[in-house]
């Protein structure tokens, strides 16, 4: 589990508290979305949980281990990936396969070894093509999938996603997500960074935050409907359930806390359905 | 692009020997055509030659290679031959320089180093992938760790160097495309607006790199990377190949070396 107890933290200079007093647990196997408007704090939280940056005030811990400890950053950094917004500053490697042995090499693993990992990541990841290709000529989905499996052979037990469908092709976006969700199926707690508000949807929680703070943590069906009721609230809920909400502030009877295109065809059809048997009696 | 001594994918002898030996060859190469009078020059052109053969090296890939050099080559050339004190070949009239079969000699000989050199080194990097010779020079430089040099921080500097000139080349291609779309002089007009706009060119790149050197240093810190001893998947190693290669330099080294006395 990480634990984050009343932290605080303020980048030098700036004057201004990046994060602001927030107490969090994140149980492992869960899928946690992080949401709030740019600059609220955000990548400055995940950079908490990789011990990146060590907080003023406060505890972070990652199954037990204090970030503020240098001895316990090895092991923290093994248990927790990151997988940062722009993936070509991120991959180190002249090629794929050399990438992805960065990780082992720094934990001076002996080359036969790190060679029969990365063969079995770049199978895992259906990469194998890619294997011996410079990261310049790769697209913007495999650059994003490479420095997956760059984090992935390290065998962690948390992965932080800083936006990792920012300027994805819908093929490079849903590649990613299913890798993602298969990740978490397998027993890897996420933590995802998003903007969209259908990846929200899937996640077993979500946290909103803003100015530095936690404002909303939950499931995502109650944070979600909370926010579409709230007009002043500064994020953009899913449009399916704006419309719900719409519709319920007109008299329509609907369940407020529908998420997909699906589930709302099923409400309307049931209200129908029932008025016009209602009308028919 | 520049395409001076870029890899090529091969299988050949040359390709499959020990990035170390090919790094020592090289070295000892460098040395050898730096002293090489009369008829060594001879061998060493040879030896060259011979290396490109069995390294299966096509000429017009050589010839690529070098073409870029050519035009430095003529130019030592002809600053030799035209500076080089000595007895005058034919005198030249009005003009204030002379030919003398000193510089003519000098000339070609100083051309012929300056491409045997580009030569041997275009060699080692067309048969070489950058990986194997970032790894073999960490092998070789290895002794150093004994007075404190921090050899494996230097290599992973050197493969990360490698690793962002394509990158770095794509933004620069990117900025010049924003600038000209914003006005900008920079294939075109005169020469001083010209540099102006290079100027503007390079201090963005220059923004842009240090950004990526911040974000990158953030993740490797990220994937566990500390200073000091790290290991890599490639896995160099010293067989009968190598040894021959070796026995062949020793030969070439000790003719040259023993008809010095």
């Amino acid at each position: 589990m990480i634990k984050i107890q009343n932290v605080s933290y303020q980048y030098d200079g700036c004057g201004i508290e990046a994060l602001n007093d927030i107490s969090l647990d994140i149980n492992a196997e869960e899928y946690v979305a992080l949401i709030g408007p740019n600059g609220c704090g955000k990548t400055t939280l995940i950079r908490q949980l990789n011990a990146l940056c060590r907080p003023d005030r406060g505890i972070v811990t990652v199954d037990g281990l204090d970030t503020a400890v240098a001895a316990n950053h090895k092991e923290i950094r093994r248990a927790v990936g990151m997988l940062f917004q722009n993936p070509d500053n991120s991959i180190v490697g002249m090629t794929v396969e050399e990438d992805i042995a960065f990780g082992p090499g720094n934990l001076n693993q002996p080359p036969s070894e790190i060679r029969r990992q990365v063969s079995e990541i770049l199978q895992s990841l259906g990469l194998q093509s890619l294997a011996g290709r410079a990261p310049h000529t790769l697209s913007g989905g495999e650059k994003r999938l490479v420095s997956l499996a760059g984090v992935l052979i390290m065998n962690p037990r948390y992965i932080a996603f800083d936006e990792p469908t920012a300027y994805l092709d819908p093929t490079g976006r849903r590649r990613v997500l299913e890798t993602m969700g298969q990740l978490h199926r397998s027993g890897i707690g996420i933590i995802h960074i998003t903007h969209d508000v259908n990846d929200m949807a899937k996640a077993d929680r979500l946290l909103v935050m803003d100015k530095g703070e936690i404002i909303r943590d939950g499931n995502p069906r109650d944070v979600l409907c909370k926010m579409a009721e709230d007009q002043n609230c500064c994020m953009s809920v899913p449009p399916v359930m704006e419309l719900i909400h719409h519709l319920n502030r007109r008299g329509w009877p609907l369940a407020p806390d529908i998420l997909s295109v699906d589930d709302a065809v099923r409400e309307i059809d049931r209200l129908l359905i029932g008025a016009t048997h209602k009308e028919q009696s | 692009m520049i395409s001076f001594g870029q890899y090529r994918n091969g299988n050949s002898f040359g390709h499959r020997l020990d990035a170390r030996v090919k790094i020592l060859a090289m070295v000892i190469l460098s040395i050898l055509i730096f002293q090489a009078r009369g008829w060594e020059i001879y061998l060493l052109s040879a030896f060259l030659c011979a290396v490109c053969f069995i390294s299966r090296l096509k000429f017009s890939a050589v010839r690529e290679a070098l073409r870029p050099l050519v035009l430095f080559a003529v130019l030592l050339f002809v600053m030799h031959l035209f500076f080089t004190d000595g007895t005058p070949l034919f005198p030249i009239p009005y003009l204030p320089v002379q030919i003398t079969g000193e510089g003519l000699f000098r000339g070609l000989l100083i051309s012929w180093q300056f491409l045997a050199l580009a030569l041997s080194g275009a060699i080692l990097t067309m048969t070489t992938s950058p990986s194997d010779l970032v790894c073999g020079l960490e092998s070789l430089l290895r002794p150093l760790r004994l007075i404190r040099v921090p050899v494996s921080d230097i290599a992973v500097m050197v493969s990360m160097a490698l690793r962002f000139v394509p990158t770095l080349l794509e933004e620069y291609d990117r900025i010049k495309t924003a600038q000209m779309a914003r006005g900008a002089e920079v294939e075109t007009g005169r020469l001083d607006r010209r540099m102006k706009s290079l100027a503007a060119l390079l201090f963005p790149l220059m923004v842009s790199a240090l950004r990526r050197a911040d974000d990158l240093a953030e993740a490797m810190e990220a994937r566990g990377y500390a200073r000091g001893p790290r290991t890599t998947m490639h896995q160099l190693s010293f067989g009968r190949e190598e040894a021959t290669a070796l026995i062949v330099l020793g030969i070439l080294l000790s003719l040259v070396v023993l008809s010095k006395y």
